[in-house]
């Protein structure tokens, strides 16, 4: 049970920003939380095992957030329910929102008052939903089983599930085709860590196995192209962002050493924090801007001001920069938020574990 | 110095200390001795005792269900018989108390913590909770090396008729929980005596639960909660005049159980499940060869092993944990007739743990092994009302393994000291005052834990300032018995190692500083009533800060997880010549799960109350006991650890009977 503690920890953790939040994906829209250039929702994930995950609005022109705590959140409020345990992830599509909750191996699909419209449950089938991804008709979602389940992303209706790898985790959907990555557990799957490339018309899938040690939760797409970041071994294989040739089916590296990264238009955001047994203690880089088009590499904001990083998105409207910080297990997070060049625009409480911002797709 | 330098020469083994690495984790086992009957007056630190009929009374099944009546303890219940419980001592930590079975250290260098429910009250004559230093010198290394100490004893192998005597108990309770047991004593001749004892206990343990929150409620039936176990020991014992003592133990436990975990809001399913074993033999011999000097020593081997199934969603996870342990203790006590009320004492304790991790999809190398070597020199001085005693203890360890990186090894030295005062002369009343300076090694999970473990781990500080008063006498015609006790305390623990999150992983460090100030109060009583009846009282109370002192820290002055500011427990019983019935109140206040003390990290304040009625009947050699019980009758559903629901009513019935 120790152990078992210990590993789901581990994974829960893993949480980072997924959101697809490019302008390719982007079908843009006002919802029903005001002007969507100015509100996100925030998704915490909550200790594992305490069934205190939590959703947030922060509206930021008014700078204010709902209440991160589980029994005042949104989901709470409108139904008065807890939302349950460990909320991976959150896709704003049209007038939904559709969230993971890992832990209670459940999907929810909720309106933009974060009222329930729907709900598909898995612990029958032990199943454990994840990451997902849109195309503006259907949601794809990742689940601990295998498979990537898809939902109709306007009615919520199920309507197949498509076989993927070993734990898949990130996803991406880019020209009909499927990104996965099969993260095999981290390592204690009992099958093969791998990046799918599944086409969504064929149903036919190409296997990246060359360089592939540890995709894990992000995958996002950029100027029309697939990143994601393979963590390593958390030793002597760094954390990298790989463009993903989907012709090809290769991997290419991108920049070493980076744990977040988000996209916006032509530029990818990123940030590395990695343990070092060199002064045991977690070091940080700078928040960096990639031109993905150019090549340009800039610096955003200094080390110092991502300590304790454990989040980063971007919203693709605004382009201004959300960063999650968990400092400590036992409290609740905070999130900055950043204009473009690095001012700081906003500053807000967030719940345990946070694992982003997201922005209407 | 000298003493500093001798202690350093007692163990050379380590001195020199510069690394080779190592790891691992493990169980230990060591020996521990003399008698701890002393009453709480009698001692210049905290004791509480219950005796076999304390606990008979009480109707605790496990160790850790009877350390829930001590006072300055907090026991983490995961409810239900195969629940882990493990004690946590003024808020040090579980890992800071360490727990004896007949002499026998029975922890676990793997994680650090002792799961006291696997070991039952049936067959033990007394539980005592010793805390700090006292002024028992005569003890082994170990012993002084925790914070504080749980004994358990059993009746072993002394006492039994020349006849044979039997014991056969068994006992029916809710959720089809069963138990059977069988314990057999005999003396041979003038010195031999040998002693078995076997215990059984199936039990489905699926009760119903009632969680509730703000405003909903989250209700079911708890699920893979059966449990099965066996356990067994077999004692002999030799014992010559007052000279010579030896005692030899072999102990085995098996055991397989469901892991039915938390509640989890929609997501009922648990299939985990967890078996193995327990097995050890020690050899205890002690030798006096004058009324002032005295020597024992302890030899023990053990060996634990755990088996994990993990039913992940697409896959099977297979763990394998084998711990291994080998404990020498020596420990000599003199006592010089040239100077009146002076002792000294001194104790060596050599033991070596390993731990072998497997599993079915991961390699896991690291093999740990650590060697530990402990010294300590302690000496007592009485004058007249006053009793002085002093104890230093070196510490060495040595660490290997035979892949990957391993934690530095450690020498320490850690002093104590207790001073006490009877101020009235013929009365039993003791004034006492006591420091001690104790740390805790980092455990093999701590250090080696698969991507999660820090080798580079500092050890675990504390410090802890008791001062107190202890009152035993017979103060009035009716009162047969009556103890007082009540102390303050002030906790100290530094670099305190806890799990930080480190990007998608977590890693364990040295972060936070806890400062804890509290209070214990103690009363018991046994008064006698008219028609032959008597009453039997007690009562403890516990008030605990803890914080969160670490500068900076957003947590800054909040309480800790699970300690409760005010705790305490109330047990009743009435003994008539018909029939014995009993009440006992368990209570805790509010606690949080979470250290952000904030409303909704909050755990309800909860009062259990149960009574029983018991019955013996004897006729012709033969001894019939009956007692009914009915635990938590108030049917109140609560929680120890957060989504870990306690059993609502339910209902024992044991029988029995000896001859």
């Amino acid at each position: 049970m120790k152990k078992n503690l210990f590993l789901w920890m581990l994974l829960a953790f893993g949480a980072v920003t997924f959101t697809a939040c490019s302008e390719d994906d982007d079908n843009g829209g006002n919802g029903g939380n005001g002007n969507v250039q100015n509100s996100c929702y925030v998704v915490n994930q909550g200790g594992w095992g305490f069934n205190n995950a939590s959703l947030q609005v922060y509206d930021a022109a008014a700078g204010t957030a709902t209440s991160p705590d589980c029994n005042e959140d949104i989901f709470f409020t409108a139904n008065g329910e807890l939302l349950g345990d460990v909320a991976q992830d959150l896709l704003w599509v049209g007038d939904k929102l559709f969230v993971t909750v890992t832990n209670s191996q459940k999907l929810e699909i909720l309106d933009e008052t974060g009222k329930r419209v729907r709900q598909y449950t898995y612990a029958a089938e032990g199943a454990s939903p994840r990451y997902m991804a849109t195309d503006g008709q259907k949601v794809y979602v990742t689940n601990y089983d295998g498979y990537v389940y898809v939902y109709n992303a306007a009615s919520g209706d199920s309507l197949t599930r498509i076989y993927s790898g070993s734990y898949p985790e990130g996803i991406s959907v880019v020209d009909g085709t499927l990104v996965v990555n099969n993260s095999n557990y981290g390592g204690n799957g009992g099958g093969e860590a791998t990046v799918a490339l599944i086409d969504l018309a064929s149903g036919e899938a190409k296997i990246i196995k060359e360089n592939v040690c540890n995709p894990y939760t992000q995958s996002l797409v950029c100027g029309g192209e697939v990143y994601i970041i393979d963590s390593g071994n958390y030793s002597d294989i760094l954390p990298t962002i790989y463009r993903v040739d989907t012709e090809s089916a290769t991997l290419e590296k991108i920049v070493e050493n980076a744990t977040y990264m988000a996209t916006c238009g032509e530029c990818i955001y990123y940030v590395n924090a990695t343990f070092s047994y060199s002064n045991f203690l977690t070091n940080y880089s700078p928040l960096c801007k990639l031109d993905v088009a150019t090549g340009e590499k800039s610096e955003i904001l200094p080390e110092e001001a991502m300590k304790d990083v454990c989040s980063l998105n971007v919203n693709p409207q605004t382009g201004d920069i959300y960063v999650g910080f968990s400092p400590s297990a036992d409290d609740f997070g905070t999130m900055r938020v950043y204009s473009a060049d690095g001012e700081q625009k906003g500053l807000f409480e967030v719940g345990y574990y946070t694992s982003g911002a997201r922005f209407r797709n | 110095m000298l003493v500093a330098a001798g202690l350093a020469l007692c163990s050379p083994y380590f001195c020199s200390v510069k690394a080779q690495n190592n790891d691992v984790r493990l169980l230990d086992s060591l020996i521990v001795s003399g008698s701890s009957s002393r009453s709480a007056a009698e001692s210049s630190a905290p004791l509480q005792r219950l005796t076999a009929d304390d606990l008979a009374r009480m109707g605790a099944t496990t160790v850790g269900d009877a350390l829930k009546h001590m006072s300055g303890v907090t026991v983490r219940d995961y409810g239900g018989v195969g629940g882990l419980k493990t004690v946590n001592i003024r808020g040090l930590g579980a890992q800071h108390t360490a727990v004896f079975y007949d002499g026998v250290a029975i922890g676990d260098c793997q994680s650090g913590q002792v799961d006291l429910g696997r070991y039952s009250t049936e067959n033990l004559a007394g539980v005592e909770l010793a805390i700090g230093q006292g002024d028992d010198i005569y003890k082994s290394a170990r012993v002084l090396a925790a914070a504080g100490v749980v004994s358990l004893e059993t009746h072993g192998a002394v006492g039994g008729s020349r006849s044979g005597d039997w014991q056969v108990g068994v006992r029916a309770a809710s959720f089809d929980t069963y138990k059977g047991s069988v314990k057999y004593s005999q003396s041979f001749g003038e010195w031999w005596g040998v002693s078995t004892f076997g215990e059984y206990v199936n039990s489905e343990g699926d009760y119903p639960y009632r969680i509730v929150n703000p405003t909903t409620t989250v209700s079911g039936r708890r699920m893979n909660t059966d449990v099965e176990e066996l356990r067994g020991e077999v004692n002999l014992s030799w014992q010559r005049a007052e000279r010579h003592l030896l005692r030899m133990k072999v102990y085995g436990y098996g055991y397989e159980r469901g892991l039915p975990g938390g509640v989890i809001v929609n997501n009922p399913s648990t299939t985990d499940r967890l078996d193995g074993y327990n097995l050890f033999g020690q050899l205890f011999y002690e030798y006096v060869p004058s009324p002032s000097l005295k020597m024992k020593f302890a030899l023990k081997h053990n060996h634990t092993y755990d088996h994990l199934r993990e039913q992940l969603a697409a896959s099977l996870s297979v763990d394998r944990y084998r711990q291994r342990e080998t404990d020498f203790s020596a420990t000599f006590m003199w006592t010089p007739n040239f100077i009146e009320g002076l002792s000294f004492a001194w104790s060596e304790e050599l033991f070596k743990n390993s731990l072998r991790t497997t599993n079915n999809h991961v390699s896991m190398p690291t093999e740990p092994e650590r060697l530990t070597a402990l010294s300590a020199v302690s000496a007592r001085y009485s004058y007249r009302a006053f009793s002085l005693t002093g104890s230093l203890l070196h510490t060495a360890t040595r660490e290997s393994a035979p892949h990957g990186d391993v934690a530095p090894d450690r020498s320490r030295f850690s002093p104590s000291v207790a001073l006490s005062c009877y101020p009235f002369a013929g009365v039993d009343f003791c004034l006492r005052a006591s420091y001690k300076s104790i740390f805790r090694l980092p455990t093999f999970n701590d250090l080696y834990y698969r991507e999660i473990g820090n080798y580079n781990l500092a050890p675990e500080k504390t410090r802890q300032y008791n001062v107190g008063a202890a009152y035993s006498a017979r103060p009035f015609g009716c009162c047969d018995e009556l103890t007082l006790s009540a102390d303050a305390y002030r906790g100290e623990i530094k670099d305190k190692i806890v799990a930080v999150p480190a990007v998608f992983i977590w890693k364990m460090s040295n972060v936070d500083y806890v400062e804890t100030l509290g209070a214990d109060i103690n009363a018991k009583g046994v008064f006698s009533l008219p028609s032959r009846t008597k009453l039997h009282l007690s009562a403890v109370y516990s008030y605990m800060r803890a914080e969160n002192r670490t500068p900076g820290s957003s947590l800054y002055g909040h309480q800790i997880v699970y300690t409760p500011l005010h705790s305490g427990a109330v047990d009743a019983a009435l003994a008539t010549p018909v029939a014995d019935f009993g009440y006992s109140l368990l209570w805790s206040g509010k606690r949080y799960f979470i250290a952000r003390n904030i409303p909704s990290n909050e755990i309800e304040a909860y009062g259990e109350h149960s009574l029983w009625l018991a019955r013996t009947w004897n006729f012709k050699g033969l001894s019939l006991f009956a007692k009914a019980e009915v635990k938590n009758i108030a049917d109140r559903n609560y929680e120890i650890i957060r989504y870990y629901p306690m059993p609502g009513r339910n209902y024992t019935l044991t029988f029995k009977l000896s001859l």
